[in-house]
C-alpha cells in the first residue's frame, strides 16, 4: 500500500486515525501494531511473518542482551548475524550468485529466485539500531514485545523510512499525546510530502523515463543533460516527500520522527550532502558502522578506508546491483578527494562548490538510475561531449512537454532557493497562515484528482 | 488570521476531504455522473480466499479504484487541468495536435505513431507473408467463386498531418502500408484499395468538409463516403465524387469522441466534432437487417448491383456501412472479433473485402481465411 494510492488516504488513513483518536493509550500501541502489521501483509501477505520473526527475535536478543550482561557480546553478535543473514538471503542472495559464478565462469550456483520484501533494508537496520543501543546501554531494554514491534513495524515509515533509531522514539511508544496542534501539523506536512511526490516527481519522472527508456544510440547530448536533471529532481522529490509524508503521519498519531532531508542541493561539498540527504541511512552508517570501526581516530589510512567501506555499504544497502556500488563508490571518492585537499579549494569558492556539486549529482544519480554499467558510462559520456551526439537529436517536445517545465522551475526554486532566499520572519509568517492553507488545499486537491486519474484506465474499443 | 484557527482548518480539511468523500457520495452519488466511460468492465469485489492472498489486495485495489467517490469528476478536473492550462494529454495514448485535433498514440493498439514516422516497417519476409496470407484467401474464395479485394483505411495522423503537433514532423514517405500496397501491386495480383490520394484531393476539392472526427480515431460520414467511393470504383460500381454538385452535405449533430473520452474530456470537446449526412447518390432506400456493433450489418436494397457483398471489417466501416450498402442488393459486413469462416457458407457471397484500418495491418501477418 503506498501513501500516495486512492486506498491509504481514502479507506486505511481516515479509519485508522478515528479509530486510534478514540483509543486509549495503553491499546493505542496494540491497535497500531496491528494496522501495521495488517499495512505491511496488503504487499507482503506471507513475508509479513518474516517481518514478525525478526521483530521478535530482536526483541528476544535486546532482552538477552539486559539479562546475561556476561554474554552480551556474543548475543549481539548473534543478532546481527542473523538480521544480516535474513537481509543478505532475501535482497542479495541472487546478486552473490551472480558474483560467483562470474568469478568462477560457470553457473556452480542456481539462482534462488528469492523475492524481495518490500522494507526489509529499513526494518532490518531499525532492529539492528535496537539492539545496538540495548547492547551500548544507550537505551533501556524493552520488555513489552508490542512496544519493540510497534517500532519496527510503524507503518509510517516501515516501506522507506526515515530509519528512526529506538532511542529517539522510546519514550514516545510509553507516552504520547494527539493533540489539535500536531493533527494539523502532521496533515500540513503530509499535504507538502504527497504534493512532492504526486505534482513533482511523478511529473518529471514521466518525462525522465521517457528517455531512459530509449536506446542509449537514440540518446543525444541535449537529451541526456535534461533526463539527468530530471531525475535529479524526481529522486529527491520522490525521497524526501515521501519523508515527509512519514513525518507528517508520525505526527498525527502522536510521534516526532527526525528530519530526514535538509535541502541537500544546497551542499557545497559531498561531505556536507550526506548530512543532508537520507540523514538517516547516513547517520545509522556512522554510529553502527563508521565509529565502531575507528572513524578518524586511528589515521589518515584508516579513515580513508572506512569511509570506503561506509559507502561502499550505502550504495550496496540501495539495492542488490553493482550500479548502486559503483554510486556510493562514486560518492566516497569524492568525500576522501574532499579531505585530501579538494576541500579546503571548495570552501574558498561557493561557486566553484556549487559546480563542482552539480556535476557529482547528477552524473551520480545516473549511475544510480542506468543499472547496465557500460550504458551508464555511454550515458555520461554523452553529458561530458553532448557535441559529439547532436545528430541524434529529436524534438524536445517529443520527451518535455509545458507541465514538465513548470514543475521543474517548481522543482528547483522548492529544491531549498526559496527557503534561502526568503527572510526567517516572512517563512514563519508563511507558516499555518491562510495563504499557506489554501496552497495546501489547492495543492491537496490536485494530488486527490492526480491519484484518481491515475486510476482511469479506458480502451478505445470495449475490453471484455 | 490566527495560526489556532488556520490549524483547525487543516483538521477540517482532513475529515472533509479525506474522511467523508463517501458520506458525500452516499448523499449526492445519484446526482453526480457516475457513468463507465472506459470501455470495459469495472472490476468487481473479489472473494477473500487462504490460496489467492498474494492477488487478494490487487484485486480489491482496483475494485476500490474503480468506485471511488466522485471519480469521474476528479479524473475530469484533472484532465482539464493538463488539457487547458498545459495543453497536455492526461492520457498516453493521446496527442493533443492543433486547433483541437486529437490523435490516437498506442503502442499496443497498432502504434499509429509508428506508422506516421515509418518506424516499423516490414522486413521482405514479412511482406512475403502477408502476400502469401492474401493470395491464399483470393484463391480460398475464387474456389467459392467470390472476388477478393483488400481495403485500408488509412490513420487520422497520415491524412491530417498538418494538424499533428510539429514536433513530430512530417509523416514518412516510407511506411508500412504503403510498403504492403506497392509489394501486393509488384508481386500478385491481389486488388488493393488505399484512398489516401481519394482523401486527399476530396480535401483539396472541399475545404470547408472535414473528413475524421477531430477527436475521435475515425473516419466521418464525409471520410466513409470518400473510402466508399474507392472502393465501389475498384468492384465497378460509380457513385459521384463527394465534391460532385449532386452531393449534398449536411451537419449533424455533434457527437464526442473515443479520443476525447480517453482523456476524460468527452463532454468538454463535444463542440469540437463535426458529422456530415451525405445524399444524393443513388440511395437505393435500403433497409437494415441488423446492425451489431461488433457483430453483423446487414442490409438489402432492390435494383442495386447483384452481386452479394460481404465485409470482414473493424470500426472504421461503420461510415461506410450505409453507403455501400446502397449500392448492393445484399451485404453483410462482419466484425473481424466475430468473424467465423463457415459465414461465408451461410452469406456465400460473390464479394469479400477485407477492411482493415492502417494502424492494425500488422493483423494481416497472421491472417488465414480458413482458419478465421
Amino acid at each position: 500500500m503506498v501513501f500516495s494510492s486512492a486506498i491509504f488516504l481514502w479507506a486505511f488513513l481516515p479509519l485508522v486515525f478515528i479509530i486510534n483518536y478514540f483509543l486509549k493509550n495503553k491499546y493505542s500501541n496494540i491497535f497500531l501494531l496491528l494496522v501495521s502489521l495488517f499495512f505491511y501483509a496488503w504487499g507482503e501477505p506471507y513475508l509479513v511473518m518474516l517481518m514478525m520473526v525478526s521483530i521478535f527475535i530482536n526483541w528476544a536478543i535486546g532482552k538477552g542482551i539486559a539479562q546475561y550482561k556476561k554474554y552480551k557480546k556474543g548475543i549481539l553478535a548473534a543478532g546481527i548475524l542473523v538480521d544480516l543473514a535474513i537481509l543478505g538471503y532475501f535482497k542479495y542472495a541472487d546478486f552473490f550468485v551472480n558474483i560467483i559464478n562470474s568469478i568462477v565462469g560457470k553457473d556452480i550456483f542456481i539462482e534462488p529466485g528469492v523475492k524481495l520484501p518490500i522494507g526489509i533494508s529499513f526494518f532490518t537496520f531499525q532492529a539492528i539500531s535496537y539492539i545496538v543501543d540495548v547492547y551500548r546501554g544507550e537505551t533501556e531494554v524493552q520488555d513489552r514485545l508490542v512496544n519493540v514491534a510497534l517500532y519496527i513495524s510503524f507503518f509510517p515509515q516501515l516501506i522507506a523510512g526515515p530509519i528512526v533509531k529506538y532511542k529517539d522514539i522510546n519514550k514516545q511508544l510509553d507516552c504520547r499525546t494527539i493533540t489539535g496542534d500536531k493533527i494539523a501539523e502532521g496533515f500540513r506536512r503530509f499535504i507538502y510530502g504527497l504534493s512532492k511526490k504526486v505534482l513533482i516527481s511523478n511529473i518529471l519522472g514521466a518525462s525522465a523515463d521517457a528517455v531512459f527508456n530509449r536506446n542509449i544510440d537514440t540518446i543525444s547530448g541535449t537529451m541526456a543533460w535534461i533526463a539527468a536533471l530530471l531525475y535529479a529532481f524526481q529522486i529527491y522529490y520522490d525521497f524526501s516527500g515521501y519523508s515527509d509524508m512519514a513525518i507528517g503521519l508520525g505526527k498525527m498519531f502522536g510521534f516526532d520522527f527526525l528530519e530526514n532531508f535538509n535541502y541537500p542541493y544546497l551542499s557545497k561539498s559531498v561531505h556536507e550532502f550526506w548530512r543532508r540527504w537520507h540523514i538517516s541511512l547516513s547517520t545509522w552508517f556512522k554510529e553502527y558502522v563508521y565509529i565502531p570501526l575507528g572513524g578518524n581516530r586511528k589515521g589518515i589510512t584508516c579513515t580513508y578506508f572506512n569511509l570506503s567501506v561506509v559507502f561502499f555499504l550505502t550504495g550496496l544497502w540501495h539495492g542488490a546491483s553493482f550500479n548502486f556500488v559503483l554510486w556510493g563508490l562514486f560518492h566516497g571518492f569524492f568525500s576522501i578527494v574532499e579531505r585530501v585537499g579538494i576541500g579546503k579549494v571548495l570552501e574558498k569558492s561557493k561557486l566553484l562548490s556549487y559546480v563542482y556539486m552539480f556535476l557529482v549529482i547528477n552524473f551520480g544519480w545516473v549511475l544510480f538510475r542506468i543499472e547496465d554499467l557500460r550504458e551508464a558510462l555511454r550515458f555520461i559520456k554523452r553529458m561530458i561531449v553532448p557535441w559529439k551526439y547532436m545528430n541524434l537529436e529529436i524534438p524536445v517536445w517529443q520527451y518535455i512537454d509545458y507541465r514538465t517545465i513548470f514543475t521543474f522551475v517548481c522543482a528547483v526554486l522548492g529544491m531549498g532557493i526559496l527557503q534561502k532566499v526568503i527572510p526567517e520572519d516572512k517563512k514563519e509568517k508563511w507558516r499555518f497562515s491562510i495563504m499557506e492553507f489554501l496552497f495546501c488545499a489547492v495543492c491537496l486537491i490536485l494530488c486527490i484528482a492526480s491519484v484518481a486519474s491515475d486510476t482511469y484506465n479506458p480502451f478505445i474499443y470495449f475490453k471484455f | 488570521m490566527k495560526k489556532t484557527v488556520v490549524k483547525y482548518l487543516y483538521i477540517f480539511a482532513f475529515i472533509i476531504v479525506l474522511g467523508m468523500p463517501w458520506l458525500f457520495w452516499i448523499i449526492m452519488g445519484t446526482q453526480v455522473d457516475s457513468e463507465n466511460y472506459e470501455n470495459r468492465s469495472k472490476a468487481e469485489m473479489p472473494m477473500l480466499d487462504i490460496n489467492n492472498l498474494q492477488q487478494y489486495p490487487v484485486e480489491f485495489e482496483n475494485y476500490f479504484n474503480d468506485n471511488l467517490p466522485f471519480r469521474n469528476q476528479l479524473i475530469t478536473l484533472n484532465s482539464k487541468i493538463n488539457y487547458y492550462i498545459f495543453h497536455k494529454s492526461s492520457n498516453e495514448s493521446v496527442i493533443l495536435g492543433k486547433d483541437g485535433w486529437l490523435f490516437y498514440n498506442d503502442v499496443e493498439d497498432g502504434d499509429p505513431m509508428a506508422d506516421y514516422l515509418g518506424e516499423n516497417l516490414f522486413t521482405e519476409k514479412q511482406l512475403q507473408q502477408i502476400a502469401e496470407n492474401m493470395v491464399a484467401a483470393e484463391e480460398y474464395l475464387a474456389d467459392k467463386g467470390c472476388e477478393f479485394v483488400l481495403f485500408i483505411a488509412p490513420n487520422k495522423s497520415r491524412v491530417y498531418s498538418e494538424m499533428m503537433p510539429d514536433y513530430y514532423g512530417e509523416p514518412s514517405e516510407e511506411y508500412a502500408v504503403l510498403q504492403i500496397v506497392e509489394y501486393l501491386k509488384e508481386n500478385t495480383d491481389i486488388r488493393v484499395v488505399y484512398p489516401y490520394e481519394d482523401l486527399w484531393e476530396a480535401g483539396k476539392q472541399l475545404e470547408d468538409v472535414i473528413l475524421y472526427h477531430k477527436v475521435d480515431t475515425h473516419w466521418n460520414k464525409a471520410g466513409g463516403y470518400v473510402g466508399s467511393v474507392a472502393l465501389l470504383r475498384e468492384l465497378g460500381i460509380t457513385i459521384p465524387n463527394i465534391w460532385d454538385e449532386e452531393i449534398e452535405i449536411t451537419e449533424t449533430d455533434n457527437l464526442s469522441g473515443d479520443l476525447a473520452n480517453n482523456i476524460s474530456l468527452q463532454k468538454d470537446l463535444i463542440d469540437n466534432e463535426e458529422d456530415y449526412s451525405i445524399e444524393g447518390y443513388g440511395e437505393h432506400d435500403f433497409v437494415t437487417e441488423s446492425s451489431e456493433f461488433n457483430g453483423a450489418l446487414s442490409y438489402r436494397c432492390v435494383d442495386a448491383e447483384p452481386r452479394k457483398l460481404f465485409v470482414y471489417r473493424d470500426s472504421f466501416c461503420t461510415a461506410m456501412a450505409g453507403v455501400l450498402a446502397s449500392q448492393f442488393n445484399e451485404s453483410y459486413m462482419m466484425h473481424y472479433k466475430n468473424f467465423h469462416n463457415f459465414q461465408l457458407e451461410e452469406q456465400k457471397p460473390d464479394i469479400f473485402v477485407l477492411e482493415i484500418v492502417e494502424r492494425n495491418v500488422e493483423r494481416l501477418l497472421k491472417f488465414d481465411i480458413e482458419k478465421e
